[in-house]
C-alpha cells in the first residue's frame, strides 16, 4: 500500500476579534491507500478544520499536504478545483445539493463537468444509474431534492462523491443529520466503497461509525492525541469493536 | 426582545438589507422625480406661456402707418381684456455680422427691446431677463449654434444708418417664436440700442412693426376682430403657439415615458427583493415559530424592518430625486421653461406612494410567514410534503453544465428572472421607440408635408425679397430661367416653389384670416391627400383637419375668399396633411389667383430632376445648383436634410436618444448589479457546493453570466418585435397633433440591432463583473452555511 495523503506540520490559524486562534498545531499524519480513517474529538477540537485543510478546500496557514504524491498546498485555486473534481469526493453533514436540480442531475453534474476520461454522456449516465442502483436510490432519480428522505439524500451525496471514481472520499460527519437507520445505511455504503478500494477520510462524533473504520485519530485542541488501529479487530463483532474503541477513547478523556 | 432580534437581523443580513435599501432609494428617486416630471410635461406649454405672460392671441404687424388702426381695433374689441405692445424692427440677411462674416439668417428676423415689457423672456437658467445692458444682446440658441457663436462674442447689427457692435450675453427662451416650428430669429437688446434702430429714418417703414400680446377668454372673437388690420404678418392663438411646441413636448414626453418606465422597473425589482429577503429568512421564521412566537409578532418584526428601510430609503431617495428630476427635464427644455408650481408637493406625494407600496409589498410578502412552519427551519425551507415539480422536464443535462444550470434556473424560477427581463424589456422598448421616431424624423418621410417634392431644396433670402417686390410673374420667369440653366448643365428639372399667403375667408357668416399654401409649378401628386380628390381647378382647395376644427369647413363646403378688389367662391374637394403652420393651412391649386403682396412666407425652391438621378449624382449636383441660385452649397439640401431642417427637433431627438440610452444603461447596470448581488446572497450554498465538488471560478461566473445573457437577449428580442407597433401606438397620436394623420415610419436596421446589442453587451459585461464576487465564496464556506 502506498501513501495517498500526508500532512506535514500542518497549521491553521484564524483571527477572531483581533486574536490569533490556533486551530491546528503542527499536525502530522499519513493516510494509506484503501484506508478508512475516522477523526474524532470534542467539539471545537479542530476536526472539521483538519478535514478542510487536508482536502485543500481551505488554505493551511503553514505546513504541507501531499495528495497522491503531489503537494496540494502549493496548487493554484484552478488546479485545486481540478483535483477536487477528478480525484476527490466530498460528503457533507448537511447533504448540500443544488436546489433546482433533480437527484440524478445533482449526481451527474460533476461527471459532466469533468474532462478526466473522455467518456460519453451516455457512459456517465450509465455509471450514475449503476451507483444509484447500488445505493438503492434509483427510483428517486427524477425526484426533486425535497421529495426524498434524509437517508436517501445522503446516499445521493455519496453517489455524487463517487461519480468521478475519486481516489479518496472526504466525509464531514456524514451521519450527523440522520436517524439511526439511515446512519447505518449510509455507513454501510461507505464501508462497502472502502472495501472496493476507495480511501475514506471522515470526521465523526459517533463511536459506532468510527468503530467501522480501519483507523481512528483522536484530536484535541488542534493536536493529535492518539491513533487507534482497528485492523486487528476485523474478526471481532461490531459490538466488541465499539467497546474496544470506547475504552480507548475513555483513556484519552472522551 | 423583538427589537433585539430585529437589530441582529439588520446586522447579520447586511448584504440583503443594503440591497433592499438601495432599491428603495432608487424607487424613491425615480417615482418622486417621475411624478413631478409627469405633471411638468403634461402642463408644459401652459406653464411656460403663463410664465411668459403670453395671453390668448398674438399678432405681428409690419409697417407703422396702420399702427393706430391695430390699437383702435384692439381697444374696441370687447373680447380683448388687455394687450401689450412690443415694438420690432425687421431685418434681412445682410444685417448681421460676426467674426468678420455675414450671418445669413433665414426667414424674417426681428430686433426687440427689453424695455417695452412685452413679454417675459428667460435665460438658459430660466430666470426672467430684465433689462439688457446697453451694448449687449441675447439671441436664440439655434442662431448661436448655427453660426458657432458663444457668450462674449460680438454681433454686429447694421440697418439703415445705424450700426451696433453688441456683446452676446447668452441665449434666451422666446415663448411666441421660440419653437422649432415657428422659429423666427429674434434679438433682445437694450431699449436704448433698439431706439436707435427704430428711430432711424433710413430704415424703411415696412421694416418696422409691432407685436401685440392679447389677453382674452375668446380666441375666436379676437381672430375675427383683427381681420381688418392691415400689415398683419403673423397671427396665432395660444392653441397654435402651444401646438408649435409639439416637438419640444414630443421630447419632453419621452422623459414622461422614461419616468413611467423607471417607476415600473423600480417597483418590479423592489417587490422581488422584498419577496426574496422574506423567503431567505425561512429558518429564522421556522425557529421563531418553533419556540412559540405568534405569526402576528413575527410578521411585525419584518414589517418594522421594511418600514425602517423604507423610511431611510425614501428620505435619501427623496433628496436625490430633485437633482435627478431636474437633470432629466433640463435635457429637453432648451426652448421652454418647464416646471410646475407644486414641485415639492409632487415629490412628497411620490415618496409617500413609495413608502406605502413598500408597506403593501411587505404586507403581501409576509403573508407567507403564516405558511412557514418549524419544519422549514429543519428541512431548509422545504417541508418535504410539497410534491410540486419545480424543474421543467424539457431539458436534460448534456455536455455544458454552466449552460444547463443557467437554463434550468430560468425554467425553475421564471418569476425571479422576470424582474430582470421586464426591466431590460421596458428600457429597450423605450430606446427603440425613440430610435424609430428619430430615424423617421431624420428621413425624407415628411418632405411632402412642407410643400412640393423635390430632389434638392434651396433658398436665397435676397432672391425672395427681390421676387416678392417684383411679383409672381417675375418669380415664374426666374424659375424658368433657372430650369434652363440647369438643363444646359445637364440637369433637366422642374423647379417648384411653395408660397404661403394670408387671406381672409368667410364661411357661415364668420371671417377668418388663414394661411394659404400654393405651389408654383407644383403637381397635386406632390401633396398627401387623406380624403376626397385633389383640387383640379383654380377654385378648388384642400384643407387640413386643423382648419376643419377651427372653421367648421368640411369636404364639399364652399367658402368665400376675400381678395382686395373682389370675392370668389372656393370649393373644398380634399383633406390633406401638412406640417406647415402646425397644420393650420389651406392648399390652393397652382392656377388659383394669388398676390405676392399677401405673401406671409415661402418654403425653399424644390428642384425635381426629370432624369431620375441616383443619390450620389444628386449630391454632386448641389454645387451647380448653389451657383445658379446664387447661394452657398451648404444651403442646398437634399430631401433628408430638408426634413431635418424643417422638423427642427431631429437633432435634439438624436441627443435625447443618446441620453436615453445612457440612462437605460445606468438602469440596466443598477438592476444587474443589485439582482446579481441578491442571487449571490441566495445561492451562496450552491456556489460553495459547486466549488467543493470541483467547479472552477470561471464555470461559476459563466453560469451566472449566461442567465443574464438569456434574459437580456430574450428581452431585447421581444422589445424589437413589439417596438414597431408600440412606436405606431405612442408616437402617431403626437404626429397627429402636428397635422400628420398618416406617418410612414422609417426603420434603420443598423440602429435596431446596434442599440439592443449595446444594452445586451452591457448587461452581460456587468453580470460578468458582478459575478467576479462569487470568487469570494469558497468551498470551505460549506462548513459555515447554516
Amino acid at each position: 500500500m502506498s501513501t495517498i495523503l500526508e500532512a506535514k506540520d500542518l497549521c491553521k490559524s484564524y483571527v477572531i476579534e483581533k486574536r490569533q486562534n490556533h486551530v491546528l498545531k503542527n499536525v502530522n499524519l499519513m493516510v494509506e491507500e484503501g484506508e478508512m480513517v475516522a477523526v474524532m474529538g470534542p467539539s471545537g477540537s479542530g476536526k472539521s478544520t483538519l478535514l478542510y485543510s487536508i482536502s485543500g478546500m481551505d488554505k493551511a496557514t503553514a505546513g504541507t499536504v501531499l495528495f497522491d504524491g503531489k503537494e496540494i498546498t502549493s496548487l493554484s485555486e484552478k488546479e485545486m478545483a481540478d483535483v477536487r473534481l477528478d480525484d476527490m469526493g466530498f460528503i457533507f453533514q448537511q447533504m448540500f445539493m443544488m436546489k433546482n436540480l433533480t437527484i440524478m442531475d445533482n449526481i451527474l453534474l460533476p461527471a459532466i463537468q469533468s474532462r478526466k476520461d473522455n467518456k460519453s454522456r451516455e457512459e456517465k449516465v450509465s455509471r450514475c444509474e449503476d451507483l444509484m442502483r447500488k445505493l438503492g436510490i434509483i427510483e428517486t432519480a427524477d425526484h426533486d431534492i425535497n421529495e426524498v428522505s434524509g437517508g436517501q439524500l445522503q446516499r445521493a451525496c455519496i453517489c455524487r462523491s463517487m461519480i468521478n471514481n475519486p481516489k479518496i472520499i472526504f466525509a464531514d460527519e456524514p451521519t450527523g443529520a440522520l436517524n439511526r437507520t439511515s446512519s447505518e445505511e449510509v455507513i454501510d455504503e461507505l464501508v462497502r466503497l472502502n472495501k472496493e478500494g476507495t480511501t475514506v477520510f471522515m470526521v465523526t462524533h459517533d463511536a459506532k461509525v468510527a468503530a467501522r473504520c480501519s483507523r481512528v485519530i483522536y484530536i484535541v485542541d488542534g493536536n493529535i492525541q492518539g491513533e487507534y488501529n482497528n485492523t486487528d479487530n476485523e474478526t471481532k463483532s461490531q459490538k466488541e469493536r465499539e467497546k474496544a474503541l470506547n475504552n480507548w477513547l475513555m483513556d484519552l478523556g472522551w | 426582545m423583538l427589537f433585539r432580534i430585529l437589530k441582529k437581523d439588520l446586522k447579520r443580513k447586511k448584504t440583503m438589507n443594503v440591497i433592499l435599501l438601495l432599491f428603495v432609494i432608487l424607487a424613491s428617486m425615480f417615482v418622486a422625480s417621475g411624478l413631478s416630471n409627469v405633471v411638468t410635461v403634461l402642463n408644459g406649454t401652459e406653464y411656460y406661456l403663463d410664465k411668459a405672460e403670453l395671453g390668448a392671441y398674438i399678432i405681428f404687424t409690419q409697417g407703422n402707418a396702420e399702427d393706430k388702426k391695430l390699437e383702435d381695433i384692439l381697444d374696441k374689441t370687447e373680447a380683448v381684456e388687455s394687450y401689450r405692445l412690443e415694438r420690432a424692427v425687421y431685418c434681412g440677411q445682410e444685417n448681421f455680422e460676426a467674426k468678420g462674416e455675414l450671418l445669413e439668417s433665414k426667414g424674417s428676423t426681428m430686433l426687440i427691446p427689453s424695455g417695452d415689457n412685452g413679454l417675459n423672456y428667460f435665460d438658459k437658467e430660466n430666470n426672467i431677463i430684465g433689462l439688457v445692458k446697453p451694448g449687449h444682446v441675447y439671441a436664440k440658441k439655434t442662431f448661436l449654434n448655427r453660426f458657432k457663436l458663444e457668450v462674449g462674442d460680438t454681433l454686429t447689427v447694421k440697418s439703415g444708418n445705424t450700426e451696433k457692435n453688441l456683446v452676446i450675453d447668452g441665449w434666451f427662451k422666446d415663448a411666441p417664436l421660440g419653437s422649432e416650428m415657428l422659429g423666427n430669429e429674434r434679438f433682445l437688446m437694450a431699449n436704448e440700442d433698439f431706439d436707435d434702430f427704430y428711430n432711424d429714418k433710413e430704415i424703411n417703414l415696412l421694416s418696422k412693426g409691432k407685436g401685440a400680446y392679447i389677453s382674452s377668454e375668446n380666441e375666436k372673437d379676437v381672430a375675427a376682430a383683427i381681420v381688418d388690420v392691415d400689415g398683419i404678418l403673423f397671427t396665432a392663438g395660444r392653441s397654435l403657439i402651444k401646438l408649435s411646441y409639439i416637438m419640444s413636448l414630443l421630447i419632453a414626453f419621452i422623459v414622461l415615458i422614461l419616468s413611467v418606465a423607471l417607476i415600473i422597473v423600480a417597483f418590479v425589482v423592489l417587490r422581488f427583493v422584498i419577496n426574496l429577503s422574506v423567503t431567505e429568512d425561512f429558518r429564522e421564521i421556522g425557529v421563531m415559530k418553533a419556540i412559540g412566537i405568534r405569526n402576528g409578532k413575527i410578521r411585525g418584526i419584518y414589517l418594522v424592518k421594511y418600514m425602517a428601510i423604507a423610511i431611510i430609503g425614501t428620505i435619501i431617495g427623496g433628496a436625490l430625486s430633485f437633482p435627478f428630476g431636474k437633470l432629466l427635464i433640463a435635457s429637453v427644455s432648451d426652448t421652454m421653461v418647464l416646471g410646475n408650481d407644486n414641485d415639492i408637493m409632487f415629490h412628497i406625494i411620490g415618496l409617500v406612494i413609495v413608502a406605502a407600496l413598500i408597506g403593501l409589498f411587505a404586507w403581501g410578502c409576509t403573508r407567507k410567514i403564516k405558511r412557514m412552519s418549524p419544519v422549514d427551519a429543519i428541512r431548509n425551507g422545504n417541508s418535504g410534503e410539497r410534491f410540486k415539480k419545480k424543474r421543467s422536464r424539457g431539458i436534460r443535462l448534456k455536455n455544458h453544465t454552466e449552460r444547463f444550470l443557467a437554463v434550468n434556473d430560468l425554467l425553475c424560477k421564471p418569476k425571479r428572472y422576470m424582474s430582470v427581463f421586464l426591466s431590460i424589456l421596458i428600457c429597450t422598448l423605450l430606446v427603440l421607440t425613440i430610435v424609430n421616431t428619430s430615424n423617421t424624423m431624420k428621413s425624407d418621410s415628411f418632405a411632402y408635408t412642407f410643400g412640393a417634392r423635390g430632389d434638392l431644396y434651396t433658398f436665397s433670402l435676397k432672391v425672395i425679397n427681390r421676387l416678392q417686390a417684383e411679383g409672381k410673374e417675375a418669380e415664374l420667369e426666374y424659375i424658368k430661367e433657372n430650369e434652363e440653366k440647369l438643363a444646359e448643365a445637364g440637369m433637366p428639372c422642374v423647379i417648384k416653389h411653395d408660397i404661403q399667403y394670408k387671406y381672409t375667408l368667410s364661411f357661415e357668416g364668420n371671417e377668418y384670416k388663414e394661411g394659404f399654401q400654393q405651389g408654383l409649378q407644383a403637381m397635386m401628386e406632390d401633396y398627401e391627400f387623406i380624403e376626397g380628390s385633389a383640387p383640379q381647378n383654380k377654385n378648388e382647395v384642400a384643407i387640413t383637419e386643423v382648419i376643419t376644427s377651427k372653421t367648421g369647413l368640411r369636404l364639399g363646403d364652399t367658402f368665400t375668399m376675400k381678395y382686395d378688389d373682389h370675392d370668389e367662391q372656393f370649393l373644398v374637394t380634399a383633406i390633406y396633411q401638412t406640417m406647415n403652420n402646425a397644420g393650420d393651412m389651406i392648399l390652393m391649386h397652382p392656377d388659383a389667383d394669388t398676390d405676392f403682396s399677401k405673401m406671409a412666407s415661402s418654403m425653399m425652391f424644390a428642384i425635381k430632376f426629370t432624369d431620375n438621378p441616383d443619390k450620389k449624382t444628386i449630391e454632386e449636383r448641389k454645387a451647380k445648383v448653389a451657383e445658379i441660385f446664387e447661394t452657398k452649397e451648404k444651403d442646398v439640401l437634399n430631401a433628408e436634410e430638408y426634413c431635418v431642417k424643417n422638423m427642427g427637433a431631429a437633432d435634439t431627438m438624436v441627443a435625447v436618444q443618446n441620453l436615453l440610452l445612457v440612462i437605460t444603461l445606468i438602469v440596466v447596470i443598477l438592476v444587474t448589479v443589485l439582482m446579481e448581488r441578491s442571487f449571490m446572497a441566495d445561492e451562496k450554498t450552491d456556489i460553495a457546493l459547486l466549488k467543493a465538488v470541483g467547479f472552477k471560478n470561471s464555470s461559476i461566473i459563466r453560469w451566472h453570466m449566461i442567465r443574464f445573457f438569456i434574459c437580456s437577449v430574450a428581452a431585447v428580442v421581444v422589445a424589437l418585435l413589439i417596438s414597431i407597433p408600440v412606436t405606431h401606438l405612442t408616437i402617431t397620436p403626437i404626429f397627429k397633433m402636428m397635422g400628420l394623420v398618416s406617418v410612414e415610419y422609417k426603420y434603420n436596421p443598423v440602429m435596431l440591432v446596434l442599440y439592443p446589442g449595446i444594452i445586451c453587451a452591457f448587461t452581460v459585461l456587468v453580470s460578468f463583473l458582478m459575478a467576479q464576487c462569487t470568487r469570494t465564496i469558497k468551498s470551505r464556506d460549506t462548513a459555515n452555511i447554516e
